[in-house]
Protein backbone atom coordinates (compact mmCIF):
# COMPACT_ATOMS: atom_id res chain seq x y z
CA UNK A 1 0.00 0.00 0.00
CA UNK A 2 1.42 3.32 -1.04
CA UNK A 3 1.37 6.23 1.16
CA UNK A 4 1.38 9.78 -0.37
CA UNK A 5 3.57 11.81 0.62
CA UNK A 6 4.14 15.55 0.85
CA UNK A 7 7.60 16.56 0.55
CA UNK A 8 9.14 19.10 2.64
CA UNK A 9 12.40 20.20 0.68
CA UNK A 10 14.99 23.20 1.95
CA UNK A 11 17.01 25.56 -0.19
CA UNK A 12 19.16 28.53 1.38
CA UNK A 13 18.28 32.27 0.31
CA UNK A 14 20.95 32.36 -1.98
CA UNK A 15 19.95 28.87 -3.67
CA UNK A 16 16.46 30.25 -4.14
CA UNK A 17 18.00 33.05 -6.14
CA UNK A 18 20.19 31.10 -8.11
CA UNK A 19 17.75 29.02 -8.99
CA UNK A 20 15.63 31.80 -10.38
CA UNK A 21 18.92 33.11 -11.80
CA UNK A 22 19.25 29.95 -14.25
CA UNK A 23 15.70 30.16 -15.18
CA UNK A 24 16.81 33.93 -16.18
CA UNK A 25 19.32 33.17 -17.90
CA UNK A 26 19.21 29.49 -19.44
CA UNK A 27 15.45 30.26 -20.16
CA UNK A 28 14.78 27.55 -18.30
CA UNK A 29 11.27 26.32 -16.78
CA UNK A 30 11.79 26.52 -12.50
CA UNK A 31 8.19 25.42 -10.54
CA UNK A 32 7.71 23.72 -7.49
CA UNK A 33 6.47 20.24 -7.48
CA UNK A 34 2.56 19.71 -6.73
CA UNK A 35 3.78 17.78 -4.20
CA UNK A 36 6.40 19.84 -2.17
CA UNK A 37 6.96 23.20 -0.14
CA UNK A 38 10.24 24.39 0.12
CA UNK A 39 11.42 26.69 3.44
CA UNK A 40 14.98 28.10 3.89
CA UNK A 41 15.91 25.91 6.12
CA UNK A 42 15.16 22.89 9.26
CA UNK A 43 15.02 25.34 12.21
CA UNK A 44 12.63 27.77 9.88
CA UNK A 45 10.14 24.56 9.55
CA UNK A 46 10.70 23.48 13.05
CA UNK A 47 9.60 26.84 14.94
CA UNK A 48 6.60 26.65 12.01
CA UNK A 49 5.55 23.29 12.43
CA UNK A 50 4.57 23.00 16.11
CA UNK A 51 2.57 20.00 17.91
CA UNK A 52 -0.66 21.85 17.80
CA UNK A 53 -0.31 22.30 13.89
CA UNK A 54 0.51 18.65 12.98
CA UNK A 55 -2.49 17.94 15.43
CA UNK A 56 -4.37 20.14 13.54
CA UNK A 57 -3.64 18.44 9.79
CA UNK A 58 -4.27 15.12 11.57
CA UNK A 59 -7.74 16.17 12.58
CA UNK A 60 -8.56 17.55 9.06
CA UNK A 61 -7.56 14.09 7.46
CA UNK A 62 -9.08 11.97 9.83
CA UNK A 63 -11.90 13.24 10.72
CA UNK A 64 -12.97 16.17 7.67
CA UNK A 65 -14.38 18.73 9.55
CA UNK A 66 -17.17 21.19 7.99
CA UNK A 67 -15.85 24.37 9.57
CA UNK A 68 -12.79 25.98 11.87
CA UNK A 69 -15.31 25.81 14.40
CA UNK A 70 -16.24 22.31 14.23
CA UNK A 71 -12.28 21.50 13.86
CA UNK A 72 -11.65 23.60 16.95
CA UNK A 73 -14.15 21.14 18.64
CA UNK A 74 -12.70 17.92 17.27
CA UNK A 75 -8.72 19.17 18.68
CA UNK A 76 -10.54 20.70 22.29
CA UNK A 77 -9.17 23.97 21.64
CA UNK A 78 -10.10 27.80 21.67
CA UNK A 79 -11.46 28.72 18.49
CA UNK A 80 -9.01 32.09 17.81
CA UNK A 81 -6.02 30.12 18.19
CA UNK A 82 -7.45 27.23 15.71
CA UNK A 83 -8.30 29.63 13.33
CA UNK A 84 -4.54 31.11 13.51
CA UNK A 85 -3.39 28.04 13.23
CA UNK A 86 -5.46 26.92 9.74
CA UNK A 87 -4.27 30.73 8.99
CA UNK A 88 -0.97 30.30 8.86
CA UNK A 89 -1.05 26.59 7.43
CA UNK A 90 -3.17 27.82 4.25
CA UNK A 91 -0.47 30.42 4.14
CA UNK A 92 2.65 28.34 4.21
CA UNK A 93 0.34 26.03 1.39
CA UNK A 94 -0.16 22.80 3.75
CA UNK A 95 -4.06 23.32 3.75
CA UNK A 96 -6.53 25.32 0.92
CA UNK A 97 -9.85 26.55 2.87
CA UNK A 98 -13.56 26.02 0.61
CA UNK A 99 -16.40 27.82 0.65
CA UNK A 100 -19.39 25.20 1.73
CA UNK A 101 -21.92 25.79 -0.80
CA UNK A 102 -20.88 29.14 -1.96
CA UNK A 103 -21.26 30.15 1.49
CA UNK A 104 -18.31 32.07 2.74
CA UNK A 105 -19.19 32.15 6.42
CA UNK A 106 -18.92 28.44 6.64
CA UNK A 107 -15.44 27.42 5.25
CA UNK A 108 -13.93 24.06 5.40
CA UNK A 109 -10.05 23.04 5.87
CA UNK A 110 -8.84 21.01 3.33
CA UNK A 111 -5.20 19.10 2.96
CA UNK A 112 -2.96 20.68 0.00
CA UNK A 113 -3.97 17.41 -1.71
CA UNK A 114 -4.76 13.54 -0.19
CA UNK A 115 -1.53 13.25 1.55
CA UNK A 116 -1.18 10.76 4.22
CA UNK A 117 2.32 11.85 5.52
CA UNK A 118 4.41 14.77 5.70
CA UNK A 119 8.53 14.15 4.59
CA UNK A 120 10.86 16.22 5.83
CA UNK A 121 14.16 15.46 3.98
CA UNK A 122 16.46 17.13 5.85
CA UNK A 123 20.24 15.22 6.70
CA UNK A 124 18.21 13.56 9.21
CA UNK A 125 14.89 12.17 7.72
CA UNK A 126 11.67 12.69 9.30
CA UNK A 127 8.01 11.60 8.83
CA UNK A 128 4.86 13.11 10.50
CA UNK A 129 2.16 10.79 9.68
CA UNK A 130 -0.96 12.86 8.70
CA UNK A 131 -3.82 9.77 7.97
CA UNK A 132 -5.35 7.28 9.72
CA UNK A 133 -3.74 4.87 6.76
CA UNK A 134 -0.75 6.12 7.59
CA UNK A 135 -0.30 5.49 11.36
CA UNK A 136 -1.55 2.27 10.98
CA UNK A 137 1.19 1.21 8.24
CA UNK A 138 4.20 2.82 10.11
CA UNK A 139 2.73 0.92 13.37
CA UNK A 140 2.91 -2.21 11.57
CA UNK A 141 6.26 -1.47 10.26
CA UNK A 142 7.50 -0.96 13.55
CA UNK A 143 6.09 -3.74 15.26
CA UNK A 144 7.17 -6.02 12.35
CA UNK B 1 -0.07 16.52 -11.74
CA UNK B 2 -0.85 20.21 -13.18
CA UNK B 3 -1.65 22.44 -10.42
CA UNK B 4 -4.24 24.02 -12.80
CA UNK B 5 -5.77 24.68 -16.34
CA UNK B 6 -4.06 27.73 -16.77
CA UNK B 7 -1.10 28.00 -19.03
CA UNK B 8 1.93 26.42 -17.72
CA UNK B 9 3.84 28.62 -15.72
CA UNK B 10 7.91 29.31 -17.07
CA UNK B 11 8.66 30.03 -13.35
CA UNK B 12 6.78 28.80 -10.46
CA UNK B 13 8.20 29.01 -7.26
CA UNK B 14 7.55 29.50 -3.05
CA UNK B 15 10.35 29.92 -0.40
CA UNK B 16 8.61 30.26 3.42
CA UNK B 17 10.76 31.39 5.80
CA UNK B 18 10.21 31.34 9.72
CA UNK B 19 12.28 33.55 11.74
CA UNK B 20 13.14 33.03 15.65
CA UNK B 21 10.70 36.01 16.25
CA UNK B 22 7.57 34.25 15.09
CA UNK B 23 7.33 36.32 11.57
CA UNK B 24 6.98 34.45 9.09
CA UNK B 25 7.46 35.27 5.06
CA UNK B 26 6.30 33.71 1.89
CA UNK B 27 8.51 34.47 -1.14
CA UNK B 28 6.42 34.16 -4.68
CA UNK B 29 7.63 34.01 -7.45
CA UNK B 30 5.47 33.29 -11.07
CA UNK B 31 6.21 34.12 -14.88
CA UNK B 32 3.89 33.15 -17.44
CA UNK B 33 3.64 32.87 -20.75
CA UNK B 34 0.20 34.43 -21.54
CA UNK B 35 -1.91 34.54 -24.79
CA UNK B 36 -2.69 38.34 -23.59
CA UNK B 37 -0.47 41.04 -25.42
CA UNK B 38 -2.57 43.74 -24.83
CA UNK B 39 -2.95 43.36 -20.79
CA UNK B 40 0.59 42.16 -20.42
CA UNK B 41 2.83 44.26 -23.26
CA UNK B 42 4.68 43.71 -25.31
CA UNK B 43 5.37 39.74 -25.14
CA UNK B 44 2.25 38.81 -23.54
CA UNK B 45 4.68 37.48 -20.44
CA UNK B 46 2.96 37.98 -17.14
CA UNK B 47 5.25 38.23 -14.29
CA UNK B 48 4.12 38.22 -10.28
CA UNK B 49 7.23 38.96 -7.82
CA UNK B 50 6.09 39.64 -4.05
CA UNK B 51 6.59 38.77 -0.45
CA UNK B 52 4.22 38.25 1.57
CA UNK B 53 4.29 38.37 5.64
CA UNK B 54 2.37 37.29 8.79
CA UNK B 55 1.12 39.56 11.16
CA UNK B 56 1.84 36.40 13.34
CA UNK B 57 -2.32 35.98 13.95
CA UNK B 58 -2.76 34.72 10.25
CA UNK B 59 -3.13 37.61 8.07
CA UNK B 60 -1.04 37.29 5.07
CA UNK B 61 -0.08 41.07 4.14
CA UNK B 62 2.07 42.19 1.37
CA UNK B 63 5.26 43.94 1.85
CA UNK B 64 6.52 43.72 -1.83
CA UNK B 65 4.85 43.56 -4.95
CA UNK B 66 5.75 43.82 -8.31
CA UNK B 67 4.03 42.84 -11.39
CA UNK B 68 2.96 44.19 -14.75
CA UNK B 69 -0.15 44.68 -16.35
CA UNK B 70 -1.79 47.57 -18.09
CA UNK B 71 -1.97 50.31 -17.56
CA UNK B 72 2.07 50.89 -16.22
CA UNK B 73 3.27 47.76 -17.69
CA UNK B 74 6.30 46.50 -14.55
CA UNK B 75 5.30 48.53 -11.47
CA UNK B 76 5.96 48.39 -8.04
CA UNK B 77 2.56 48.68 -4.85
CA UNK B 78 5.51 51.31 -3.49
CA UNK B 79 3.35 51.92 -0.01
CA UNK B 80 3.06 48.55 1.27
CA UNK B 81 1.62 47.06 3.16
CA UNK B 82 -1.03 49.79 3.76
CA UNK B 83 -1.87 50.51 0.49
CA UNK B 84 -2.06 48.20 -1.97
CA UNK B 85 -3.64 50.26 -4.68
CA UNK B 86 -0.63 52.59 -4.91
CA UNK B 87 1.42 51.66 -7.97
CA UNK B 88 4.84 53.58 -9.47
CA UNK B 89 6.41 52.71 -12.70
CA UNK B 90 9.52 51.01 -12.36
CA UNK B 91 12.34 50.94 -14.67
CA UNK B 92 12.15 47.53 -16.52
CA UNK B 93 11.76 46.41 -20.30
CA UNK B 94 11.38 42.48 -19.24
CA UNK B 95 10.46 39.88 -16.22
CA UNK B 96 14.48 39.34 -16.25
CA UNK B 97 15.08 43.62 -15.32
CA UNK B 98 12.36 43.83 -12.81
CA UNK B 99 13.59 40.55 -10.95
CA UNK B 100 16.81 42.33 -10.14
CA UNK B 101 15.35 45.14 -8.68
CA UNK B 102 12.91 42.63 -6.54
CA UNK B 103 15.92 40.73 -5.91
CA UNK B 104 17.37 44.05 -4.09
CA UNK B 105 14.06 44.18 -2.20
CA UNK B 106 14.51 41.04 -0.96
CA UNK B 107 17.88 41.08 0.16
CA UNK B 108 16.91 43.71 1.83
CA UNK B 109 14.12 41.95 3.71
CA UNK B 110 16.12 38.87 4.66
CA UNK B 111 19.90 40.38 5.22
Amino acid sequence: MSLKKLNINFKSKDEFLAQIKSALTENKKANDNFDELVFDDISSFKRFMSSNKVEVLMAISRRNPESIYQLAKIVNRQYPHVLKDVKQLQNFGFIKLVDCNGDKKQIRPELLFDYDMIKVNSYLEEIFPISAKSNQILLEAMVG
Amino acid sequence: MKKNDGPSPLVDLKWRRFNEKGDSFVVEVEVTQTEDFDKFAPDGIRAIFRVLKDDNNGESRLVVLIDNHKPLGFHVHDKLPDLHDSREKIQANSWQEAWSIFEEKMQEIFK
